[in-house]
């Protein structure tokens, strides 16, 4: 592990809250697109961003800045997984139609990718690379999904995801293989 | 596919969920921005009563204390001077007429034999 040690002095309470407050910033729309794509459902998603960040207040608080990446990460994933359990138990009494997941529907807003580059041809290309990358990405097992975006896109360290998903250094390492190795497969196509 | 062409594909993957972030619908981001803020305001309320607890608890506890304290004190203190006074004028050895029965006989008599001044009959008032 490369977590450090705790620094040698404590920020104020009013200090804290305000920090707090800037890294939930900073990481509550990565944590949104990562349960909307645990749960294909934005309602779920948002409820489950923020619930994991009441838990991470109530019990990494005063945790060390460098650790709260890795812990908030840990709330997540254990929200994802209570979510999983329950519609786990809800669908043993519902009909397979009534489930509600508008991954597909509410997805992320790539009209808005325009901006980047004009040219239709591009545009039409980022569109169907945006559209693959949502199924890949929808279509990757849990684990594999959620470490590959705690590594490739939060940029956390092996140590780090391994503290956040609760698993072995050994596991991170074999899911992040097989996630880059499933992506390789359904986005070949896209790649240049 | 070689090493560096993963890269590369994770590259374009990291680039895409970046925009996709930043061109989150504005709602979306509202109503996180909103969720944030509640947490950070209700842990700030509950720090602010935790803070608070210990008064209560430690004014409470040393009330109590001081109670139990002052029930036992009054436990061993003798009763107070006026509760003394109805005890002893209740008691068996002031109860006169039983215990000196000749004393009150001779004072009935001392009070027959007052002098005719001393009732209620007018001087010369009775021929």
């Amino acid at each position: 592990m490369t977590i450090q040690s705790l620094p040698a002095e404590q920020p104020q309470p009013a200090d804290a809250n305000t920090s707090l407050e800037a890294f939930l910033g900073s990481v509550q729309q990565r944590a949104f697109m990562i349960a909307r794509y645990a749960t294909g459902n934005t309602d779920e998603a948002l409820d489950i961003v923020q619930d994991a960040m009441a838990a991470f207040v109530k019990h990494y608080r005063k945790k060390p800045a460098d650790q709260r990446a890795a812990l908030f990460f840990r709330s997540l994933n254990n929200r994802i997984i209570d979510f999983h359990r329950q519609r786990q138990r809800r669908s043993r009494w519902q009909w397979p139609w009534s489930r509600t997941e508008d991954l597909v529907s509410d997805g992320p807003d790539t009209g808005a990718m325009a901006s980047s580059n004009h040219r239709p041809a591009a545009i039409a290309e980022q569109s169907q690379f945006a559209d693959a990358l949502q199924s890949a990405l929808s279509a990757l097992p849990d684990r594999q999904r959620h470490v590959f975006l705690l590594r490739a896109w939060q940029g956390l360290s092996v140590a780090e995801t391994a503290q956040a998903l609760k698993i072995s250094q050994g596991s991170i390492k074999t899911h992040y293989f097989r996630a880059l190795k499933n992506l390789r497969e359904q986005l070949e196509q896209h790649h240049d | 596919m070689t090493n560096e062409k993963d890269i590369e594909m994770q590259n374009r993957i990291v680039r895409q969920l970046e925009t996709e972030q930043n061109n989150l619908n504005p709602a979306i981001t509202m109503r996180l921005d909103r969720a944030r803020r509640q947490v950070i305001v209700g842990e700030t309320r509950q720090e602010k009563k935790r803070s608070l607890w210990p008064w209560p608890a430690t004014a409470g506890t040393a009330s109590l204390a001081l109670l139990i304290v002052i029930q036992l004190n009054q436990a061993n203190v003798t009763p107070p001077p006026d509760s003394l006074d109805l005890d002893l004028l209740t008691l068996s050895e002031f109860d006169l007429l039983d215990q000196d029965p000749e004393f009150m006989v001779w004072l009935a008599d001392q009070e027959a034999d007052l002098p005719i001044e001393d009732s209620d009959v007018p001087p010369g008032g009775s021929s």
